[in-house]
């Protein structure tokens, strides 16, 4: 039976777990925090930071400080989407047919062997570009991208935990499945799902701050990575002090988050991740 | 792998040595330091007499450039501005035209004009060779225009087949009767000053020339030979033909390396010309005090333009309706955020006020109330989310934008939102994607900028009106999709016909006014072009007037280092 895990309180997830409520505060109470809509035109071309915008202005003239701030809601909106949906994708294609055993598993697997063959940044651009750009493609882009490698994972433990013999003893026992998954399948594989939950969610924030700065995500949209391929599409933005009040910030925003979800990802791996658990 | 995880280099002693030598530390002794200091005097002195005599021999400029190679540089896939300009330097043209706007006798050193105005008879100069020894003659001049005209040529490239010639005949060995079906004003300055003549010799196997990439072709009488080509985007090396007809080239180097920003670029040494359109002041800023570098400016060559498809019916194609989205976008706030205040708003004529051709039309007012009246008054009525509704549908419409005009579209939204028109920004990249669905109409409304001087541009021969306006001319990138007004048609038609400047200019103003009225395009803004330059290098760079065939890296400023006339400039 898997035992119940102590709540890991290293550093790096209390830091981690700092950045990420600092980020959803930010999210939560975006309109408090600037009077601005982030996609209207508040002010002239190129401002200075000022009392009435804070980190200036883009061409337009939108408030960079609002697009900052609602960015974090995309950024979440993103990284919660992405991760669920990847992780959701993983059981399917990598637990269920593992229970199952059999045909189901050999297909899937093999899908999943294929999907990992395919090199992820490459294909990402390509569906990026193909697709319509909107914040759900590339929300359901990053979530197929994190499917296969979360479902080799959670297939190998699922594997494991069938071969356990407590697992033999309950069905000898007249445990039906129900009972089974609900008591030993899921409480063994919910720390993984959860350590790939955090780690893929951060990946997705990087993912779509990339998407964006290659002008394949959303172009109506308010996101971090939009705000860097806007300052950066800017010719010789490094001839004044522009890009200290526009990529800046929107870079130090990205950096924040995905260390945020990786400093989580990681203070929580020794005390899920199977691997750990067995060495130590 | 890695330079460094390479095996050490074994050299024929240590092979041969025995190992304990190999391995003995090097040291300097007395002998080794006199056979070093003797062998580095003697290199100094190979190196300071050669020096002297390679200063004499490359004493002339090398003119470094920001852009790579646009594509192979061969008349039949030269494609815009920048691939035109690469490939003139390795071919001529009957005539050209240098900074003076004049057109100067180039490969022929004389024209004349029947009275009729059909027949043009270009006298070429002599001793003309290609730069594979042959002579070029009057027969290559024939051969050029008959390969044009049975080319299938992509309607991206610069050089089509010139249209309208009934024949062209070589009289003599070095004379060429050019007739035309009819009296054409531009054929000196768009064609006997832009078709890039070819050898035969060459050229006469090759059956599909835009599918030849070969660069065994690339033999031109122009003033440069290729010496590097890599391929589309990378580095291009032009050397000056020193046999050259009108002497020897100013500029002894042309290289045209891609630079990530070419205003970094200039202030860092690498290129030594950088160009833009309304560059903001801190752009400016370093290169305005600064003697080494010089600037040069012009008003209405570069223009951002709003395209409706008229093909796509309903809204896009009421007059009413484009009137109205015109109203709503004021131009002087476009240019004060979107060039940093240096340029000039739309006019709704096309021409910019710097043409010579430019006539007042009737202003389109900024008037965002008058702009919802007239929706209001043609049956587009208020609808959900701020949209209005019309007859066939919602106002809102997909905005097909390059990725570098994304801020403008972003303005634009906003504009045209207030009127409860709903603008769907597509930024594409430049290129097929944004070339191919703009040319072939698979899109509602779409913004182009016109980069800067050339002859489809604003600031060009009125000519483009009706390259870009009329029914009768074939869809192009920058023509305006689906419009069809007969009136216009004919004046196109009759203004390219009349060599009297002051009725053409009338004829001219009657246009701009027709397409003030039915606006299939409105141009938003004419951002100011900047370049900015080397002055150690060249110092007289200039935007070619009326900007045929090519407003920038004219070669005429290349071969001769002056802005005007054919005689070289001595070496400095």
């Amino acid at each position: 039976m898997a035992r119940r895990l102590p709540l890991p309180r290293s550093p790096l997830v209390v830091a981690g777990l700092a950045l990420l409520g600092l980020l959803l505060v930010v999210a939560l109470f975006a309109p408090l925090l600037t009077s601005h809509d982030p996609r209207a035109i508040s002010g002239d071309a190129l401002e200075r930071p000022s009392g009435r915008h804070w980190l200036g202005t883009d061409v337009p003239g939108r408030d960079i400080f609002a697009q900052l701030v609602y960015g974090s809601r995309t950024s979440l909106a993103v990284a919660a989407l992405g991760g669920s949906l990847a992780m959701t994708a993983a059981v399917l294609v990598g637990v269920l047919p593992a229970l199952l055993g059999g045909v189901a598993d050999t297909l899937s697997n093999r899908l999943v062997l294929f999907l990992l063959a395919l090199p992820g940044l490459p294909l990402l651009v390509l569906i990026g570009s193909l697709a319509s750009r909107s914040l759900l493609t590339t929300i359901l882009v990053i979530a197929f991208l994190g499917t296969a490698p979360n479902a080799r994972i959670l297939r190998g433990q699922t594997l494991s935990l069938r071969r356990r013999g407590y697992i033999g003893a309950a069905r000898g026992f007249g445990g039906g499945a129900t009972y089974i998954l609900r008591r030993h399948l899921v409480p063994g594989l919910g720390p993984i799902l959860a350590v790939g939950f955090v780690n893929w969610a951060g990946v997705a924030i990087g993912l779509e701050a990339g998407l964006a700065f290659l002008g394949l995500g959303d172009p109506s949209g308010v996101s971090w990575g939009l705000m860097l391929n806007r300052a950066l599409g800017q010719q010789s933005i490094y001839f004044s002090a522009l890009w200290t009040w526009w990529v800046l910030p929107a870079g130090f925003a990205i950096a924040a988050a995905v260390v945020g979800f990786t400093f989580v990802g990681v203070g929580l791996e020794p005390s899920f991740n199977p691997r750990w658990l067995r060495s130590s | 792998m890695t330079s460094e995880s390479l095996p050490p280099l074994r050299t024929e002693s240590s092979v041969n040595e025995p190992a304990h030598l190999c391995r003995r530390p090097w040291v300097l002794d007395r002998r080794r330091f006199l056979l070093a200091a003797l062998g580095g005097a003697g290199a100094l002195a190979i190196g300071g007499c050669s020096g002297s005599a390679g200063t004499k021999a490359t004493a002339r400029p090398t003119v470094r450039l920001a852009q790579g190679a646009f594509g192979f540089p061969s008349p039949f896939t030269a494609a815009g501005g920048i691939g035109y300009s690469q490939m003139s330097l390795l071919y001529d043209t009957l005539l050209w035209k240098d900074g003076s706007g004049q057109l100067l006798p180039w490969l022929a050193d004389s024209s004349t004009l029947s009275d009729d105005h059909l027949t043009y008879t270009f006298q070429l100069r002599e001793n003309l060779r290609w730069s594979d020894g042959r002579p070029l003659t009057a027969a290559d001049v024939v051969f050029t225009f008959d390969y044009f005209a049975k080319q299938t040529l992509p309607p991206q490239l610069t050089i089509q087949a010139p249209d309208g010639v009934a024949k062209v005949v070589a009289t003599g060995p070095r004379t060429v009767e050019i007739t035309l079906e009819r009296p054409t004003v531009t054929f000196a300055e768009q064609v006997a000053a832009s078709l890039a003549i070819v050898p035969e010799h060459v050229w006469s196997p090759i059956r599909r020339a835009s599918e030849e990439q070969d660069l065994k072709v690339l033999v031109g009488s122009g003033a440069y030979r290729l010496d590097s080509f890599t391929g589309d985007g990378g580095p291009l090396l032009f050397l000056a033909k020193d046999d050259y007809f009108l002497g020897r080239p100013y500029v002894g180097r042309v290289e045209c390396n891609g630079v990530g920003d070419a205003f970094v670029g200039l202030l860092s040494g690498a290129t030594d010309v950088a160009r833009g359109s309304g560059l903001r002041p801190d752009i400016l800023a370093p290169f305005k005090d600064d003697a080494r570098f010089g600037m040069v400016t012009q008003q209405g060559s570069s223009a951002s333009a709003l395209y409706f498809n008229l093909t796509k019916g309903g809204a896009l194609a009421d007059p009413r309706f484009r009137t109205a989205c015109a109203m709503a976008i004021d131009g002087r706030d476009l240019v004060d955020r979107l060039a940093a205040g240096r340029g000039q708003p739309g006019n709704p004529g096309f021409l910019s006020r710097g043409n010579p051709f430019f006539a007042e039309v009737p202003p389109v007012p900024f008037d965002v109330d008058g702009a919802g009246r007239l929706l209001d008054g043609a049956g587009y009525r208020p609808g959900g989310n701020g949209v209005r509704q019309g007859p066939n549908g919602p106002l809102s419409f997909e905005l097909l934008v390059s990725t570098g005009d994304v801020s403008l579209a972003e303005v634009l939204v906003g504009s045209l939102r207030r009127i409860g028109v709903e603008l769907r920004p597509k930024p594409v990249e430049v290129g097929p994607q944004l070339f191919g669905t703009k040319m072939f109409g698979g899109y509602e409304i779409a913004i182009l900028f016109f980069p800067g001087p050339s002859a489809g541009g604003p600031h060009g021969d009125p000519d483009v009106l009706r390259l870009l306006f009329s029914s009768k001319s074939p869809p192009s990138l920058t023509g305006a999709t689906g419009y069809k007004n007969p009136a216009f048609d004919e004046l196109a038609a009759k203004q390219r016909e009349t060599f009297d400047e002051v009725e053409r200019k009338a004829i001219v103003a009657q246009m701009q006014r027709i397409l003030a009225e039915d606006l299939p395009v409105f141009t938003l803004y004419y951002p100011e072009a900047t370049m900015l330059f080397r002055k150690a290098v060249l110092d007289e760079w200039y935007y070619t007037p009326g900007s045929y065939p090519t407003g920038e890296n004219n070669r005429q400023l290349f071969i001769t280092g002056r802005k005007a006339g054919t005689e070289i400039r001595p070496p400095r």
